[in-house]
């Protein structure tokens, strides 16, 4: 009985690398790996993935296949000797509490540069050094993303502001940085195709900044529990040229200053 | 705030059958020539119906809580009278309403006497001033139009809401200017006029299509004149605090009136007069 | 032995817990019917009560199979099957792919299976989530209280309402938006039949039934009279919009000062209620129609035997901040047109005075719309003196 369970704990490893490699491969599955991505700073993300996924899949592996080797080697039935009594490795512990250490440090420093690049460093006007203003303020509310876009002046909070809801619409190719805030509860600003995720804590002022670099229409999802309808807080994300943003934007300022009605006649 | 969800009482279900019975009987029906009201005997003349309407005892009368305009809505540091229950010294109940409920064909002339057919299409006036309606009750024609007046010098409005019947309104009115209300119906009770800018005013309307109505002095009487007669009428009885009148003593002897509905059938040149004694628990005394 | 006694308790378990649910049934309106008994006597006996039901059920189906009344009116523009069916039963789909049971997706949890405003979620929220079985509806086209067109229903679908827990339901198909507006319409039209044939009975004594076995073509008449008085008003609603003049032209500061002057004086009276500073402090204490169709501020003790029936503990309704620059209804000029000319359906706010000509009204629209830019309505917001500018 007792190598039975050796080969079950064997299963874990296979099976976890299985389920991975065959997301990843797509064999037989699709969809079932990391969602399209758009941004062009989300192939650094995506590669440090990649890289921690590898070394730690190395790792997972090794460890898996030691202690199948121990469980299967020891086994209790298979074992008449009697139990050696071992003080300990002073160097095995060591050695295991240092390379870790040192690859910990090492992925941390490696980071640093994408985590600023994300996070830290928003874009500039070109040729100075003032930060981008925001294109669109996004302030979440449970349980929907409302918008206000800075319109044609850029400064937010002048009459030609565009206000909408769970519609963003963006313009591909360009640095964009979204302000987000949140009217009430925590809430996560989550982009999976351009691989932005930002928590927005109420009161705190943040942005986000991508450049995106293929059109299209993607999800806009909140990843902080935020109530009861965190699972359908869902919004509309369209990556379109700068023309047809430009378009768009002032059909929806027309919408928003229809001033005159006239009722349709009864047929 | 309370945290328990709302609870429903056992809810009445239907039966499946039972319903699949009736929407045969009502879609069958549908669409075809009505089978007809009741077909009313003819009117011989014309009576008189009048009365008096009293409290047996004390009732309170409260005052009114004004929270906004005090120079106008309490002048002098005066705040207004409730208007609830308003009682005479010798008890007499003013604001009691008196309507005709029986069905009547509008084309026969004989059920409208032609002093009414006058004021068929007239225009009335209902005014406001020191933040009250100065008429407690009112009751109209349906076909008449009504001049809201303000004689305030703060603006007001009339919310006019009949639940059924008679158009909702809800127009601002400024001061010493007037709104235009168009009922366009008949409501089957009195519904309420608010002013939703002084949220303590309050006034009660009644939207008939004939004209026998009539609303109780502050000596507690009322007169309808030239009522058809020969003909069974109904009449209901209703005030603002216990609603329709049930129990009443009537010239003497104790009488039930069922949901506020009395009957009469008048010779025709007769005079009917009400004495009406109320009990003063009626009006929280 | 102990892995089969295992194994089975597991199973069971797994199989008792099950997965129906029960069936979605419509609640009669309760509360309408204390309300008519309290004050017109009615006798409302349990075969009067089940009579209603039974009609209910005859003229509109029930909540997972809904019927259209064939009572001698054109519903076309009003419903159409296919798309009720889509917004009604359970959640799932039809065996052609369409969806079903769109509203117990979306709407269910705040309007409730009868539309009656008293989901789970609304005991939560304020406001209160609609109550469509009075008819009436805030933000629309039409005056007073004609229905709502099938355009306001659509924008308020689409848009959702700001400040308050409707949702925009403006990412979902088209046709499943429609199905949502017809379903909307349904239950609205229902729920004032049911309350129209209350009131029918409330005058009933306690041997006379709204339909029984010997159904005579007259009984039948006076229920399908009820139902066609309520089709024809929602039909007619279609071409009921105000119309509204094109705004005038003319120097935008000089427009928003004739505005400012209309807002704070007599005529339009605005201030009484939004408050001289309008922030919406002047009136605090009044009710919408919703909660006094069972509670009468002046007897605020009676409301305890309607809570027991499942009504809502009844909340105040407050002006509008004007300065917040979140506009329920729409934030268009039309929109806020609309408020000021028509009043709003079931709330104090009072429709303009006819002295009021539409350029004033318009005028007062600019003002309005200029408040959230004043410096009064942005005060400056402290920074706190540790604060780390975090780009």
């Amino acid at each position: 009985m007792g190598r039975f369970w050796s080969l079950l704990f064997l299963l874990v490893p296979v099976i976890g690398v299985g389920i991975f490699v065959v997301c990843a491969a797509e064999i037989g599955i699709e969809d079932h790996w990391l969602p399209e991505n758009v941004n062009e700073h989300g192939r650094v993300i995506d590669d440090l993935f990649m890289f921690i996924l590898y070394l730690t899949g190395i790792i997972f592996i090794a460890t898996g296949i030691a202690l199948f080797w121990f469980l299967w080697k020891y086994d209790a039935a298979k074992n008449v000797e009697p139990v050696k009594y071992v003080h300990g490795s002073h160097t095995l512990e060591v050695v295991w509490s240092i390379v870790p250490a040192a690859t910990l440090l090492f992925i941390a420093i490696y980071q640093m540069n994408a985590w600023a690049d994300a996070k830290m460093r928003r874009p500039t006007l070109p040729g100075s050094d003032e930060l981008l203003p925001p294109l669109v303020e996004v302030t979440a509310r449970q349980f929907e993303w409302r918008l206000r876009y800075a319109g044609v002046d850029q400064v937010m909070g002048t009459d030609d502001d565009v206000f909408g809801v769970n519609d963003l619409h963006i313009p591909v190719d360009e640095d964009i940085v979204i302000a987000i805030k949140s009217k009430d509860v925590l809430h996560s600003f989550f982009l999976p195709n351009l691989r932005i995720k930002q928590d927005i804590v109420p009161g705190m002022k943040q942005h986000v900044w991508f450049k995106s670099n293929k059109k299209g229409v993607y999800d806009i999802v909140c990843a902080e529990l935020c109530g009861w309808g965190h699972y359908k807080m869902k919004g509309r994300l369209t990556i379109s040229s700068r023309d047809d943003f430009n378009i768009w934007l002032q059909e929806q300022y027309e919408n928003q200053e229809v001033s005159e009605f006239e009722p349709e006649g009864s047929e | 705030m309370a945290m328990t969800p709302p609870r429903y009482p056992a809810n009445v279900a239907a039966s499946e059958k039972n319903a699949e019975r009736i929407r045969d009987s009502i879609e069958a029906n549908s669409g075809g020539p009505g089978g007809g009201g009741e077909v009313l005997a003819d009117p011989n003349g014309w009576a008189t119906i009048t009365g008096t309407f009293k409290v047996n005892g004390q009732v309170p009368r409260g005052v009114v809580n004004v929270e906004k305009d005090l120079e106008v809505c309490a002048p002098g540091g005066q705040k207004p009278l409730s208007e609830e229950a308003v009682v005479g010294s010798n008890g007499e109940l003013s604001n009691v309403l008196i309507y005709m409920t029986t069905k009547t064909d509008p084309e026969n002339e004989l059920w409208e006497h032609p002093s009414y057919a006058a004021n068929r299409a007239g225009e009335l006036e209902f005014d406001q001033k020191a933040c009250v309606f100065m008429t407690h009750v009112f009751a109209m024609r349906s076909t008449q139009k009504l001049k809201i007046l303000n004689s305030d010098p703060v603006g007001h409005n009339a919310k006019i809401s009949p639940d059924r019947g008679a158009n909702q309104f809800n127009e601002t009115i400024p001061p010493n200017q007037f709104a235009m209300y168009d009922p366009g119906g008949e409501s089957p009770g009195a519904f309420t006029v608010e002013c939703t800018i002084h949220p303590w005013m309050r006034a009660y309307m009644i939207t008939r299509d004939n004209p026998y109505f009539a609303v109780t002095d502050k000596d507690g009487k009322f007169e309808i004149a030239n009522v058809p007669a020969g003909v069974e009428l109904e009449f209901r009885v209703w005030h603002e605090m216990p609603g329709n009148l049930k129990q009443v003593n009537l010239n003497g002897a104790d009488t039930t009136w069922k949901k506020g509905y009395f009957k009469e059938n008048l010779e025709a040149g007769s005079t009917k007069d009400m004495q009406v004694v109320l009990s003063n628990s009626l009006f929280g005394g | 032995m102990r892995a089969i006694a295992t194994t089975s308790a597991i199973l069971g378990m797994v199989l008792c817990v099950g997965c129906g649910a029960p069936i979605a049934e419509f609640q009669q309106n309760h509360v309408y019917i204390l309300k008519q008994k309290n004050e017109l006597d009615g006798a409302f006996t349990p075969q009067q009560r089940k009579d209603l039901a039974n009609v209910m059920e005859a003229l509109f189906g029930t909540p997972d199979n809904p019927h259209i009344p064939q009572t001698g009116v054109d519903t076309s523009s009003l419903f159409e099957q296919n798309k009720l069916l889509m917004a009604a039963g359970p959640y799932g789909s039809y065996e052609d792919g369409r969806p079903r049971g769109l509203y117990r997706e979306h709407c269910v949890h705040c309007h409730g299976v009868t539309g009656d405003g008293k989901g789970p979620t609304a005991q939560f929220l304020n406001p209160y989530p609609r109550d469509y079985r009075l008819g009436k509806f805030k933000f629309k086209s039409t005056p007073s209280a004609t229905p709502p067109t099938h355009e306001d229903l659509r924008l308020i679908l689409y848009n959702g309402i700001p400040d308050t827990a409707m949702p925009s339901f403006k990412l979902i198909p088209g046709d499943e938006l429609e199905a949502l507006i017809q379903y909307v319409r349904y239950l609205s039209i229902r729920g004032t039949v049911e309350r129209e044939l209350i009131f029918v009975m409330a005058e009933y004594g306690e041997e006379e039934r709204l339909f029984d076995e010997t159904i005579g073509a007259e009984q039948a008449e006076e229920v399908t009279d009820v139902v066609n008085a309520v089709l024809e008003d929602w039909i007619a609603a279609e071409g009921a919009s105000l119309e509204i003049p094109p705004a005038p032209k003319g120097e935008k500061a000089d427009m928003i000062a004739k505005g400012k002057a209309l807002f704070y004086g007599d005529i339009a009276g605005c201030v009484k209620c939004h408050g001289d500073s309008a922030l919406g402090d002047g009136q605090k204490t009044d009710y919408d129609d919703w909660a006094k169709d069972y509670f009468d501020p002046k007897k605020p003790d009676d409301r305890y035997q309607y809570i027991a029936l499942g009504a809502l503990e009844p909340q105040n309704i407050i002006p509008r901040n004007l300065r917040a620059g979140v506009y329920r209804g729409g934030r268009r000029p039309i929109d806020l047109y609309r408020r000021i000319a028509n009043g709003i359906t079931g709330t104090p706010m009072p429709k303009a005075p006819a002295s009021l000509s539409p350029d004033d009204i318009w005028h007062l629209v600019h003002y309005v719309r200029s408040l959230p830019r004043e410096t009064t309505s942005n005060p400056y917001q402290h920074v706190p003196a540790n604060n780390r500018e975090r780009h």
